[in-house]
This record gives structure tokens, C-alpha cells and sequence, in this order.
């Protein structure tokens, strides 16, 4: 199956259409994901938020085409990827950063040596590693070390540094700010975005603020559904769901420092994902909600402006 | 009220199996923790925070210098409560949720129903979670988990080693504000390697570096007038909404 052609002038480089996927276990299958509409272009960073449980992992695992799918379809460069030839290519286009590193590693066998892998004929360019080393806080004494005298987080970074030294077309990256001190964060993201020209990145992290620092667009995701989506700007001035507004507004910093929290509990579920603890809530809520496209900021909420003078 | 005077931590390291070499995790430490605060202690990785967390709750053995417990070198059991790091290796990942609440209610005398409600506050349900394999749960839970446990045994003072790492904004911001809430009943010392979290949350930074605690002061004083160089950069490069890279 191919995409209509003359619907996308621009074809991005991964458009995924009402994509619905789960987990299957001997209990039955549960699905995860429901009508997933999500593309990245060349050259641009993508970013997903959301709260535990809300289905980033799953869609990052979705993307890779590791997990299968109950409806909808995934497209790279206009190809399905759910057939053989085309996903075997696929797969050599994109690389996924797992959070636990310990499973990737070879812990037996020293850091250069995982480094002169991934090369062809083993060669590699030795400047430019000591130079992702150093952005990220490593020193270049860990080459001869083996994974497994090293701290996790130490670990993690190896990962992550593989990963640029590589510059796949698609790069997954997920929770790579966890663990990592002041320094080594701004030198990760520097990275990042030095690596964006060829390469499109999508990231995942619980901890908004690397988003919004560096994202070109951002998908907000609750309860397995994309609630809002746009040009960060945008959603960081002028967000369209209440839930958005609440994540924004509650970043621990010294600047509400005096901000308490307050628990909403509505007790009635359905309608809208976030409709238990939404302090806007009226009647209509309860109704299913539509995604709603206003020019390239699409968000899932009836009562959008009105909520803003409540 | 907690006091740590001088305190020296070195791990000898051998080079090419003949040369030793002391390793300064701690250099002279000092610092009062006193009731009805939150102390945040501000470090990079490798400054030594762990090593500080492991010597306050009495894992380790300084090797110089004297910790007292309200004026007396004997630690009061179960006064003490740690949460640590990894929440992977603190949990027994073949036992469900139901056996770590069982356990700890059997081991310290408690009535299981109290753990539940403090599990209750952290907001996950006891409906959803009663039944879960530990190794069913993402790390954040994990952690939430962990830190209900540690705070339901009502102790005096607890430690806590960069504990909510996995947590996402919202959850984190709800975390904390029970922190705050009950600081009046237990003194928190709370470790991290971010500076909005530790100003958020804290009345008293200590900030450490290479083993040594080069300054300290309420969260006003640190992010807008500090005094030493490295506390500048770390404010300067401190991750912010506002400023795009």
C-alpha cells in the first residue's frame, strides 16, 4: 500500500496514519495505543511528553516495528513499513536508545572495542569520539574499561554517544537526560542539535524542560492518545488543553516555589482522558472528543477557548 | 537535629597493582541538619553525594570525624530511613506489591492499612497495584513505591539519594508537595543533581563539590547571588523553559 501522492506535496520522512497497536499475553490482548497520527520531517526534532503510563515507550517500540499493530499503518518515505523488503531496510535506517543499557552492551568485552564495531574494517575517527566524550562528561579513560565496572549512568552515556558516532537517518531516543548532571545535559543537547540537519530525532523524556529547550514540534500524549500538538512555541505560550497548561505550570523551580499543589478528583471517568482531575469541566466533557486541526495545532478539547476564562 | 563535623571518606585505589592512592570521596565535611527543614544538597556526579548519604544513615564508617544524632554519637534504630538511587536493586523484582507492604508492616509492628494510605497519597490506587509483579512496574513507580514505604515507618529523618529520577512533571511536582506538607514531622535530606528541583523544594542548599561543601545558604541567595565561580555556571547552564538553545 502506498500513500496518495498528490494529497502530501511534502512527503515527510515517517508519517504514521490511525495507527492502533498493544501488548498481547495469555491473558488476552490489551491495547495501548488508539488512532496514533504522527509524521517528522527531515532534519527536525520531535518531542513527546507525558506522564508515567501514558504510551510514549510503546509508541517509540511501535516505531521500530517490533510491536504489531491492530489497525492504521506506518509509512517511511511513502513506503509501508509492515512488508518484508521494505522493512529490512527500514530497520537499517534507524537506531533505538533503550533506557536500560546494561541489555545492549556486551559487558564481557571493552568500550573501544563495541566502538571499532560499528565501523566497517574497525577504523574509526578518534578525534570526533573524544569530542562526543567530552560533551558529555566522559573521559576518555573509559575506552578500555568493560561495561561492567562502570556506573549506570556512565553506561547510559556510552549508549548515547554510540548512537551519534553513528548519525542514522532516524534516531529514537528514550529518557536520555536521566541520570545526567547540569554539564552533561547542555552538552547532549548541543549535540543534538548539531546532529539535526540529516537526521531526524525523536525524543521522549518525562522531564519537560530539554524539550522545550531544544524540539522543533511536540506531541503531548495521555492515556494512550495524542492530546495536543504543535510548533513548541505555541504550546508553550498558548496551550490549548488544560492538562498542557497544568504541566507547563508546575515545573519545580525556584519561581513557584510558593505554588501548592491541588488535588481535583471529579470521581467520573469517560469522555476525555483527562476528565477525573480537569478543574474546566462541564457537562459537555463527557461526550466523545474529536481531534480538532486548527491550521498546524491540533488539540483534543470541547470547551477550547472557553476554558480560559473560567 | 543531625550534625556531621570534619568528616574524611577515602577509597584507596591501586594503580598497576603496586601503587595506592588515596582517594578523597569527602574532604572535611560539615554541616547541621536541624528539624522542620528540607536540605537539599546540590552536587554533580562524582561529588559524593552517595558516599555523605551512606555515612548519615550509617551504612558506612567515616574515617575521620563524628556524626551525631541529637548530641550523641549513638544512632537511635529505625530514626534513620534511606531511599535509594536504584530502584531496580532496592525491590525484589519476584515478589508483587501487596509482599513489600506485607513485609514492612510485619517487620515494624505497623498496621498495613496506614502503608496503604501513604501509598494512596503518592496517587497511584491500591485497587490497580495490589497484585503487580514489581517487575511489571516502570521505574517511576518503582521509586514511588519505595519512597511510601520508607516514609510510612514515621521516622525521625530520611535520606533520600536522587529518588525521583524517573519521575515525570507532574507526578514529581505532586511528590514534592508532600515533601513540603510534611516537613514539620520528618526531616528530609534530599540529594540531586538539579538545581530548579533543589530550590524548588528545599529551605537550605549545601552545594558540594569534589568532596567539599563550597557553599551554602537559603535558594534566594544561591540562584541569585552566588558567590563561588562553579555555583555561577551550574545557575547559568541550569536547564530553563525560557531559554532555547
Amino acid at each position: 500500500m502506498e500513500i496518495n501522492e498528490s494529497k502530501n506535496k511534502f512527503m515527510p520522512r515517517l508519517q504514521i496514519q490511525s495507527l492502533s497497536c498493544g501488548y498481547k499475553n495469555e491473558r488476552g490482548y490489551t491495547e495501548i495505543l488508539k488512532d496514533i497520527n504522527f509524521y517528522i520531517n527531515k532534519g527536525e526534532i520531535v518531542g513527546l511528553i507525558g506522564e508515567i503510563g501514558s504510551g510514549k515507550t510503546t509508541l517509540l517500540r511501535a516505531i521500530t516495528g517490533e510491536i504489531l499493530r491492530s489497525g492504521g499503518d506506518i509509512f517511511y518515505e511513502g513506503k509501508s513499513i509492515f512488508s518484508k523488503e521494505n522493512y529490512l531496510n527500514f530497520r537499517k535506517k534507524r537506531i533505538y536508545v533503550r533506557q536500560d543499557a546494561m541489555d545492549i552492551l556486551k559487558p564481557r568485552y571493552s568500550v573501544e572495542f563495541q566502538i571499532k564495531k560499528l565501523f566497517k574494517g574497525g577504523k574509526y575517527d578518534r578525534s570526533n569520539v573524544e569530542r562526543i566524550f567530552n560533551n558529555l562528561g566522559l573521559s576518555m579513560d573509559i575506552m578500555n574499561m568493560l561495561p561492567v565496572q562502570l556506573s549506570d549512568g556512565t553506561r547510559h552515556r556510552v549508549l548515547i554517544a554510540m548512537a551519534l558516532l553513528i548519525k542514522p537517518e532516524i534516531l529514537l531516543l528514550d529518557e536520555p537526560t536521566t541520570g545526567l548532571d547540569t554539564y552533561a545535559i547542555r552538552g547532549l543537547l548541543e549535540l543534538l542539535k548539531e546532529m539535526a540537519v540529516s537526521t531526524s530525532i525523536i525524543m521522549i523524556n518525562s522531564d519537560i524542560i530539554p524539550v522545550f529547550q531544544i524540539c522543533d514540534r511536540i506531541y503531548v500524549m495521555k492515556s494512550g492518545v495524542i492530546i495536543e500538538d504543535g510548533i513548541w512555541s505555541d504550546i508553550l505560550h498558548k496551550p490549548h488543553h488544560p492538562y498542557v497548561k497544568e504541566i507547563i505550570t508546575s515545573v519545580p523551580s525556584i519561581s513557584n516555589r510558593n505554588k501548592e499543589y491541588v488535588d481535583i478528583d471529579n470521581k467520573i471517568e469517560g469522555g476525555c482522558v483527562f476528565l477525573k482531575k480537569c478543574r474546566h469541566m462541564k457537562e459537555i466533557c463527557k461526550s466523545d472528543v474529536p481531534y480538532i486541526m486548527d491550521r498546524d495545532h491540533g488539540y483534543r478539547c470541547l470547551r477550547y477557548p472557553e476554558w480560559y476564562n473560567d | 537535629m543531625i550534625e556531621v563535623n570534619n568528616i574524611q571518606k577515602y577509597y584507596i585505589i591501586r594503580r598497576n597493582g603496586i601503587k595506592e592512592q588515596k582517594f578523597y570521596a569527602l574532604d572535611n565535611v560539615s554541616a547541621i541538619f536541624r528539624e522542620d527543614n528540607i536540605f537539599a544538597i546540590f552536587g554533580d556526579s562524582g561529588s559524593g553525594k552517595t558516599t555523605l548519604c551512606n555515612i548519615i544513615s550509617g551504612y558506612q564508617k567515616p574515617d575521620a570525624g563524628s556524626v551525631l544524632y541529637n548530641n550523641s554519637s549513638e544512632k537511635k534504630t529505625k530514626s534513620v530511613r534511606y531511599v535509594f538511587q536504584d530502584p531496580y536493586t532496592s525491590l525484589n523484582a519476584t515478589k508483587d506489591v501487596r509482599w513489600h507492604i506485607e513485609t514492612t508492616a510485619s517487620l515494624n509492628d505497623l498496621d498495613p492499612v496506614n502503608i496503604w494510605n501513604t501509598f494512596e497519597l503518592t496517587g497511584l490506587s491500591r485497587k490497580n497495584y495490589e497484585t503487580r509483579l514489581i517487575s511489571t512496574l516502570s521505574g517511576g513507580e518503582r521509586q514511588m513505591l519505595a519512597f511510601s514505604i520508607a516514609l510510612s515507618q514515621q521516622p525521625d529523618c530520611m535520606v533520600l539519594d536522587e529518588p525521583f529520577s524517573y519521575l515525570d512533571t507532574l507526578t514529581l511536582f505532586r511528590i514534592l508537595s508532600i515533601l513540603k506538607k510534611t516537613k514539620d514531622k520528618v526531616l528530609y535530606i534530599y540529594m540531586d543533581n538539579d538545581m530548579n528541583r533543589c530550590a524548588y523544594v528545599s529551605d537550605m542548599i549545601y552545594v558540594l563539590k569534589g568532596g567539599k561543601i563550597i557553599e551554602q545558604g537559603t535558594p534566594e541567595k544561591i540562584i541569585n547571588s552566588p558567590e563561588e565561580e562553579f555555583t555561577m555556571e551550574i545557575i547559568e547552564k541550569m536547564p530553563d523553559l525560557q531559554k532555547r538553545i
